[in-house]
């Protein structure tokens, strides 16, 4: 027994120094079609925000994460719903209400949530353009958003946006440079 | 032999980290809990242990639950009984799995349904705490073409170490643009307490219609129940259909079921009402029952939402009737916003000469005093209830507040129970407190102070189900 649990520790500490990917998946959008994970790369940096219709908090984190993919072309934010399907129709009436710039998906068996250890929403994780998961977090609260906010902007190259405010005056040039990094 | 199998699996794994393509990821929960109510085990430590392994085209998935004895969900029961004979320590989720293309297999747990879960759904009841996953051997391609076949098995609930069996076939296919067909056949063959196979055959067919602003779905199940014990044989069946059309700012909803005979473990139905309530409490979902449901929301202006939900539902001799409805008004401003709704839920039972209403105005706030965050929540429950002759009546009013202070999440909640307004300074009051604290990266400390009523919590920033609670509890997450 000792041994197992010494080989499951070597294991679990080799698995974390690997930069993780995000497993594919094939998940089905509002209308039925069929979403890859591979159309979603390669544009840009991509949120994907795993929610459920009851979880008070992902509806809060809704105007912030399109807030962000308003204001960020290259973002694409992916909801993934956990509701049952009976709750499905709950879930898809108010995402249409609200007319948000999402890729909305449904993972009613949670065969994506599993493998990524999604057990309470909202859990969201930041994948880079190659799919690789660069951030995740469970849970949100005011503020998380500027979290992913800076994380999304590492990811395009582009400065803090709060240190560029405050280094602006003492930067002519800073606008242009931030041209030129896009 | 299963210990062999395991440790087969790990020398596996890591003879394969050399590669690049290994990807392992996994979460494990630790939690101490200090129940302060009388019982025989006041303090427990539980651990709940689970890792996903990929490589390549494969999968493999484990989760090791050790707890002590469960908290009863049961109302009559709550917070006095723990229920011994539901220890468990052992491995909850087993799969593993192989996924090229369109074609993936995977064996073991199975979490899976059949269109919209009206036949078949192998899932975990998390708010009921309910396990109703099949171990089973799953196959399913997804191409143009969805086709999904299952052999699976599933403790039986009349015989300890026995089981009972589900299997069949899916297939689902765009016929037209915008309209997908799809068919269901199932066979479950479930132990009597008798210790024979009861058997039940169900076939469906549904379509899928998406026109842009108009969706509907309709399926329509049928079947026999047959070599049942009590009855000899009987037909079953499932109508549910549900269609949306959106003109502008103004979406227009409604639903119909009709199930007769639908009452089985491994299945979900859609109820068509808002908050998801059952015709009678004492009558399984399914077993007959009627309603429709309607439902409009309306866009006011930017931020601004208005939405309305009704539904009726009854049974065949019209003895047992309920009523839904919830009424909200969502306002989401750029730094402030607030929610407003009404939900109301009546029941009848005529047979047993009971009557049941609830209602509560619930109202949650999010706003920035001086710049400060903070989310705030009230609800004012009222349930009138009339078993036969005798009347009674309850309040539950709940306040909750969640604020952060730097990278500590504070949730103080505020939840009581008067009989009647006089006797609010002798009633029971449950309050309490969590905080919630990143000590890592992927570690959160989370401790619990209080008593809860248990059910759908959300608190920091994150939902969950619990069960009635008194005590103190810590729990540390970490994810890798």
């Amino acid at each position: 027994m000792r041994k197992l649990f010494v080989m499951l520790v070597l294991v679990v500490l080799v698995g974390i120094v690997h930069a993780e990917k995000m497993p594919d998946f094939r998940l089905p959008d509002m209308t039925g079609t069929d979403v890859k994970l591979e159309s979603l790369l390669g544009k840009g940096p991509v949120i994907i925000d795993f929610w459920a219709d009851y979880c008070k908090p992902c509806k809060e984190a809704m105007p912030a994460l399109n807030t962000l993919a308003e204001k960020y072309e290259e973002l694409t934010v992916v909801m993934i719903s956990i509701d049952a399907p009976k709750a499905q129709s709950r879930a898809k009436s108010y995402l249409k209400s609200k007319n948000f710039k999402f890729v909305t998906l449904f993972d009613p068996d949670k065969s994506l949530a599993k493998k990524m250890n999604v057990v309470n929403p909202p859990h969201s994780f930041i994948l880079n353009s190659e799919g690789e998961i660069i951030y995740s977090h469970v849970g949100f609260e005011a503020g998380t958003e500027k979290v992913y906010e800076s994380h999304v902007r590492k990811l395009l190259g582009l400065k803090d946006e709060v240190h560029h405010e405050e280094g602006k005056e003492h930067c002519g040039t800073c606008e242009h440079e931030e041209a030129k990094e896009k | 032999m299963k210990g062999k199998l395991f440790l087969v699996l790990v020398l596996m794994a890591v003879s394969l980290m050399g590669q690049n393509t290994l990807q392992i990821n996994g979460m494990n929960e630790a939690e101490f809990v200090y129940r302060t109510a009388a019982d025989s085990l006041n303090a427990y430590f539980s651990n709940s242990f689970g890792f996903n392994l990929r490589y390549r085209d494969f999968f493999f998935g484990m989760k090791f639950i050790s707890e002590l004895p469960k908290y009863s969900t049961e109302q009559t029961e709550l917070l006095q009984n723990l229920e011994p004979h539901r220890l468990s320590v052992d491995w909850k989720d087993l799969y593993a799995g192989f996924s090229r293309d369109m074609f993936t297999v995977q064996v073991g747990t199975t979490e899976e349904t059949f269109g919209n879960a009206i036949v078949f759904r192998s899932f975990k009841d998390t708010e009921f705490d309910e396990d109703h996953r099949v171990l089973s051997a799953l196959m399913r391609y997804d191409g143009d073409l969805k086709l999904k076949a299952i052999y699976g098995a599933i403790n039986s609930a009349n015989n300890v170490n026995r089981y009972d069996l589900a299997y069949g076939v899916d297939a689902e296919y765009p016929i037209w643009r915008g309209l997908r067909l799809g068919g269901s056949a199932m066979a479950f063959r479930e132990l009597t307490p008798l210790g024979v196979y009861g058997y039940r055959d169900v076939f469906a067919g549904r379509g899928n219609l998406n026109l842009g602003d108009f969706q509907a779905y309709a399926e329509y199940a049928t079947g026999k129940s047959y070599r049942q014990e009590v009855i000899a044989e009987n037909n079953i069946s499932a109508v549910y259909a549900n269609a949306e059309y959106l003109f502008g700012p103004i979406i227009v909803g409604g639903a119909y079921k009709r199930y007769q005979g639908f009452d089985y473990r491994l299945n979900d139905l859609p109820l068509a009402n808002y908050h998801n309530e059952t015709l009678s409490d004492a009558l399984g979902s399914g077993q007959d029952e009627e309603g429709w449901q309607a439902r409009a929301s309306y866009t006011l202006a930017d931020g601004v939402y208005l939405h309305a939900d009704y539904a009726e539902a009854w049974d065949a001799d019209k003895e047992k009737r309920m009523n839904d409805l919830y009424v909200g008004f969502d306002f989401a401003g750029a730094t402030n916003s607030y929610a407003l709704s009404f939900s109301h839920i009546e029941k009848v039972d005529d047979l047993f000469r009971t009557w049941q209403k609830e209602y509560y105005p619930a109202l949650s706030a999010d706003i920035s005093p001086f710049g400060f965050p903070l989310s705030m929540q009230a609800e004012f429950k009222t349930v009138e209830k009339t078993i036969i002759e005798d009347d009674f009546q309850h309040y539950e009013p709940l306040v909750q507040a969640d604020f952060k202070v730097d990278k500590l999440g504070v949730s103080l909640g505020l939840q009581s129970w008067w009989a009647e307004f006089s006797t609010i300074m002798e009633s029971k009051y449950n309050p309490n407190i969590e905080l919630k604290y990143p000590v890592f990266e992927h570690s959160d400390l989370i401790l619990f102070a209080g008593k809860e009523q248990g059910g759908k919590v959300c608190r920091n920033g994150v939902c969950r189900y619990v069960a009635p609670f008194e005590g103190i509890r810590a729990e540390l997450t970490t994810r890798f």
